[in-house]
């Protein structure tokens, strides 16, 4: 046998010993063998190898009456849990998973409540918050002046999350003077009100005074 | 193992009649002691049962029931190791030379075994003596393809190397091989 140029690497021709390659290789690597001693030798290291070890061999075990008697009540507990209503739902999603959804929804439900979307804040304090660029009194209508109609205006208002007024609604006060409440207060731009760092919608209800005789 | 996990148990009987000794001497071959490798033997099968309910059948049920058993032993390792180091217990140690037989037997294959590296040991045996293949070998572990394969040709060149010239060697109780 001659030593010819090696084709294929030490590693291949264990793979082609362990039966991994495809058939077209297998036969490549059988030819090279035939004309290689180098690699033959390989082969002739490997298999001995592995014939020694194959000389380990493990006496065996008899089947004891406990492993019987175990197996059989743990395949009980399987038939009974196979014939269980829903088995074929608990099949797919596993319990732990429900339990993982419900502790989800549940912290999640808590965070909500933890961090509301809308907060309510008395007047004075919006009043602060108010834009000076827009914070103009309602005008005191004309006719209402003439007829002698004085009094309070009550407005609830919804602040949206960017300041502007979502909406407005009058809680008391006569028409006319709540007409031009309403129109006032509609255009009026507070600062966002922040709740941990996000910002938040805010209620709060705002008092207008018309006095004739201040 | 399809039909058992619809509920047909003589499926699990034919199961049991493949696997039992399979999966004994997988045990034995990495346990020094042969009761425990029996108790560990019950718990592979027991857990195959529990894990029957869910079952998919994602791979070959030989690389199924080898991984249940790879990993009962991994976990049962965990534990003695656990113990030893906390109570200084009497047991056995995994490493403790088992009953002698031949000791020169004994004496050359655990030094040759004993000498490789841990992962390219596992890959050998599971070659070797499960006849598992790369792929499989692969999935066990969680090691690259070619990480098995070149590891597994590591093992073998030095271990023919180191082994004495063939003959002699029989039925070598080498459980404290692990």
């Amino acid at each position: 046998m001659n030593t010819a140029p090696h084709l294929f690497d030490p590693e291949t021709i264990m793979s082609f010993l362990d039966g991994e390659l495809p058939a077209a290789q297998s036969d490549a690597i059988r030819a090279h063998l035939s004309q290689c001693a180098q690699c033959a030798a390989l082969v002739s290291k490997l298999q001995e190898s592995s014939s020694a070890l194959a000389k380990w061999r493990i006496s065996e075990t008899p089947l004891g009456s406990s492993t019987q008697k175990h197996i059989s009540v743990a395949i009980q507990q399987f038939q009974r849990r196979n014939s269980m209503p829903l088995a074929s739902f608990f099949r797919i999603v596993k319990p732990r998973y429900i339990l993982v959804a419900i502790t989800l929804i549940l912290a999640a439900t808590f965070w909500a409540q933890q961090s509301p979307s809308r907060i309510s804040l008395p007047e004075q304090e919006m009043r602060a918050k108010l834009k000076k660029e827009s914070a103009q009194d309602p005008h005191y209508p004309d006719e209402a002046r003439k007829k002698g109609i004085q009094g309070i205006v009550v407005l609830h208002l919804l602040v949206a999350k960017d300041g502007s007024v979502k909406k407005l609604d009058v809680v008391s006060g006569a028409p006319s003077l709540a007409k031009s409440s309403a129109d006032t207060v509609r255009n009026w731009k507070f600062e966002k009100t922040l709740v941990s760092g996000k910002p938040v919608e805010v209620e709060t209800t705002v008092e207008i005074s018309f006095t004739l005789y201040p | 193992m399809l039909a058992f996990s619809h509920g047909d148990s003589s499926a699990f009987d034919e199961l049991f009649f493949r696997y039992h000794q399979r999966i004994f001497a997988f045990l034995r071959r990495r346990i020094a002691d042969q009761s425990r490798a029996e108790e560990l033997t019950q718990e592979a099968f027991l857990a195959l049962i529990r894990a029957a309910f869910r079952y998919q059948p994602r791979a070959l049920f030989r690389t199924y029931m080898y991984a249940i058993a790879f990993k009962i032993l991994r976990d049962d390792r965990r534990k003695t190791t656990f113990r030893s180091f906390f109570f200084r217990s009497n047991e056995k140690s995994e490493l403790a030379p088992g009953p002698v037989k031949n000791s020169d037997e004994i004496l050359w294959l655990r030094q040759a075994l004993g000498r490789l590296d841990v992962t390219d040991r596992e890959i050998l045996l599971l070659r070797e003596f499960e006849q598992l293949t790369y792929l499989e070998i692969a999935d066990l572990l969680k090691l690259p393809l070619n990480t098995v394969r070149s590891r597994l040709f590591r093992a073998r060149l030095p271990l023919r190397e180191q082994l004495e010239p063939a003959g002699g060697a029989s039925a070598v109780p080498l459980g404290e091989l692990s």
